[in-house]
């Protein structure tokens, strides 16, 4: 069966779900400091599946845990920013009004399962014990919604499965879980960090397949999929934000970045890949050169000057703007011109 | 496997694995006794030429590490032959070297591993954990010979002799691997194996290290095992690819033949499950699996595949299907692969 075709963005101005500005988090090691996330700002549109791509490093889950206000403090700090939700202000809430968000309104699901599960109790237990945390459903409902949601999300014989501890699960079966817990209650926005990065490809396909089926379903609920993989971004993403050193570097809809990339970062990306279904006999891959730069000393300027090849004096001195240059297409670069044209 | 002759016959075979089984052991219960087995190598015969690469894939629990920590000799293995052609022309039979008898070999043979954080060791300097294979195998060597060789092979990797003095923690991975494969390149092997060499480095470094990688090959006429789980990876570098499912092979073909015929029912799926970085490419025909890999210490009697297989029949519950050729050098382990798309509609009925 075919992977569901990727929802088209609603025509029009689409409705805000989530508008992240100024974003700034940083992390003290040994009397220096990480700039993780050096201000950041998207938006997250109801309905949509959104991309958050780059490599190690260049601070797309350091962003998804400050939305959640998951970052470890110390060493951890969001400096400032605000991530408005439904009229509030996520950062600025207190412990308490967090947790209530969390899971009922935002959810997350991480690259390995098995770290979020609590391995000392059944899978049955922790689906129903935050069911009813959550909407103060009596037992017998929230065990009633687990069954409901696990076979959901394709666990066979589901009743007698509550029963099972998280590793008498595979790692496919975990995630699928994990999607079960995440969505039970129906949250407006599922954050997802590298979700089948560590899963085999039939498997991988399998979980993409399903969290977008589950999005379908429930109206106007939106993905924030953050993957190092560009290939799982094509076939899933509407919209795409491109993340290097801590800033973003470009944001476009899917077909816009793999057809037209404007930053040299994401055109260098892009061309590394191995396409053998483009061009079988590639001598030679493209490659960036050098490596990603220390996070304790970012480069003055251009987060992307000492790689780019078309850097120029201005790159190391003067820090670009990310600016719009198409209809829902920004970059942060001096040398790409302002389309006017286009809007 | 089916003594084909191969066009051109300069083609030399390197390494040539017959029924080759590698099972571990389960114990268990009061007594400790031998309960089970994971047979992570369950009879595969295959023969690697020399100059090529070849690529094995397959997901996690196939047995391709197995296969590959098999023919280095870092595991034992339970039956069948590993045949290593030597450059002084003798045939050797690996798996019946003891540890000691092998070391000699070990210098045409040698390993990239994937992960460079831990194949590395932190205490010593890169000049020490290049120079160390030199130091066991060319034992003729002098301290100033070495050194010579330390720096030129640094170099050929793409590091600077400066860095020779500087230990592993002060590299990113995209470096440490090169490290790894310096001190794979040191005792001048004919044969590497790479086990998941690129999968921990990030996309801008992967192509660096591929091409490099595929750059030492040509330059060095090395033979090359690429063990990957990523396909379009492999589909870039190698000349042939083997397709594990639990142990066994289930197809073997020159890359050309693997993915404009995949056959086997399971390449057919993974090849459809690869995703490919182009959102306006349409999806057509993907095969979904059912349900997870089984567990090597349980696999199904006969096809380790049929508990997944869209086109599973009866009698595939009988035997594990041999390979069988159906094209030149092309070989499946699929009696049914021929008549799979009527297979698949009669189900569907």
């Amino acid at each position: 069966m075919a992977m569901e075709p990727k929802s088209n963005p609603p025509s029009g101005s689409p409705e805000l779900l989530l508008q992240i500005k100024d974003l700034h988090t940083s992390f003290s090691v040994d009397g220096q400091t990480a700039r993780a996330v050096d201000g950041v700002d998207f938006d997250i549109h109801a309905g949509e599946v959104l991309g958050l791509v780059g490599e190690s490093g260049c601070g797309k889950s350091v962003t998804a845990l400050s939305l959640l206000k998951l970052i470890p403090d110390p060493p951890g700090r969001i400096e400032k920013g605000s991530a408005i939700f439904k009229g509030r202000d996520l950062l600025s809430l207190t412990y308490d009004e967090m947790r209530v968000i969390r899971g009922r309104e935002i959810a997350m699901i991480f690259q390995e399962p098995m770290t979020a599960l609590n391995p000392v109790f059944t899978i049955g237990f922790q689906m129903r014990e935050a069911i009813q945390h959550h909407t103060g459903a009596s037992k017998k409902e929230a065990i009633g919604r687990s069954v409901e949601m696990l076979e959901k999300v394709g666990i066979s014989d589901a009743r007698a499965r509550m029963l099972a501890y998280p590793h008498q699960f595979s790692g496919g079966m975990r995630q699928r879980v994990m999607i079960a817990m995440a969505l039970s209650l129906e949250p407006a926005l599922l954050i997802a960090d590298e979700p089948t990065t560590a899963l085999d490809v039939t498997i991988q396909a399998q979980i993409l397949e399903l969290m977008l089926e589950m999005k379908e379903q429930q109206q106007g609920a939106s993905i924030l999929l953050i993957t190092h993989d560009l290939a799982v971004v094509a076939e899933t993403c509407d919209r795409v934000v491109v993340m290097y050193g801590g800033k973003i570097q470009e944001v476009a809809s899917v077909r816009q970045l793999f057809r037209q990339p404007k930053h040299p970062y994401t055109q260098g990306l892009l061309r590394s890949l191995p396409r053998p279904d483009l061009d079988r006999k590639q001598e030679q891959l493209e490659t960036i050169p050098g490596m990603v730069p220390n996070i304790f000393d970012w480069p003055k300027g251009c987060r992307f000057c000492t790689r780019c090849p078309l850097v120029e004096e201005r790159c190391r001195r003067e820090e670009p703007l990310l600016r719009r240059v198409g209809q829902g297409h920004e970059v942060r670069c001096h040398l790409v011109d302002e389309d006017g044209g286009d809007s | 496997m089916s003594e084909t002759p191969v066009v051109g016959t300069t083609v030399q075979p390197i390494i040539e694995l017959q029924d080759l089984k590698v099972w571990f052991p389960v114990h268990g219960g009061v007594f400790a006794r031998h309960i089970a087995d994971v047979k992570a190598v369950d009879g595969i015969s295959l023969r690697v030429e020399e100059g090529e690469t070849l690529g094995v894939v397959g997901e996690s629990g196939c047995g391709k590490s197995t296969l590959g920590k098999a023919v280095m000799g870092l595991v034992p293995v339970t039956s069948g032959s590993i045949q290593f052609h030597s450059v002084s022309g003798e045939v050797v039979e690996l798996t019946k070297l003891s540890r000691r008898e092998y070391r000699p070999y070990r210098s045409e043979i040698q390993m990239v591993y994937q992960d460079p954080y831990s194949s590395l060791n932190p205490r010593l300097s890169v000049e020490e954990i290049v120079d160390e294979p030199l130091r066991v195998h060319h034992r003729s060597m002098s301290r100033e010979q070495r050194r010579i060789r330390v720096d030129e092979l640094l170099e050929r990797v793409g590091l600077r002799k400066e860095q020779a003095e500087r230990y592993p923690h002060e590299f990113s991975g995209g470096q440490r691997q090169r490290i790894g494969i310096a001190r794979a390149l040191a005792t001048r092997p004919r044969l590497i194996i790479a086990d998941e060499p690129v999968s921990a480095l990030d996309v801008s470094i992967q192509a660096q290290v591929i091409n490099l990688m595929q750059e030492l090959q040509r330059d060095l006429g090395l033979t090359l095992i690429f063990i990957a789980h990523d396909i379009s990876v492999v589909q870039h570098v190698a000349d042939r690819m083997a397709v594990m499912y639990l142990g066994n092979l289930v197809e073997v073909g020159t890359t050309e033949q693997i993915f404009d015929n995949p056959s086997h029912p399971y390449t057919r799926a993974l090849l459809s499950a690869i995703p490919r970085p182009d959102p306006e490419l349409e999806r057509v025909g993907r095969i979904m699996l059912e349900g997870d890999v089984p567990s090597p210490m349980d696999k199904p009697s006969g096809c380790g595949f049929r508990s997944r297989c869209p086109i599973a029949q009866p009698s595939c519950a009988e035997q594990i299907p041999p390979m069988e050729s159906i094209d030149e050098g092309h070989e499946v382990a699929c009696p049914y692969q021929d008549r799979y798309q009527q297979l698949l509609e009669d189900r569907q009925k």
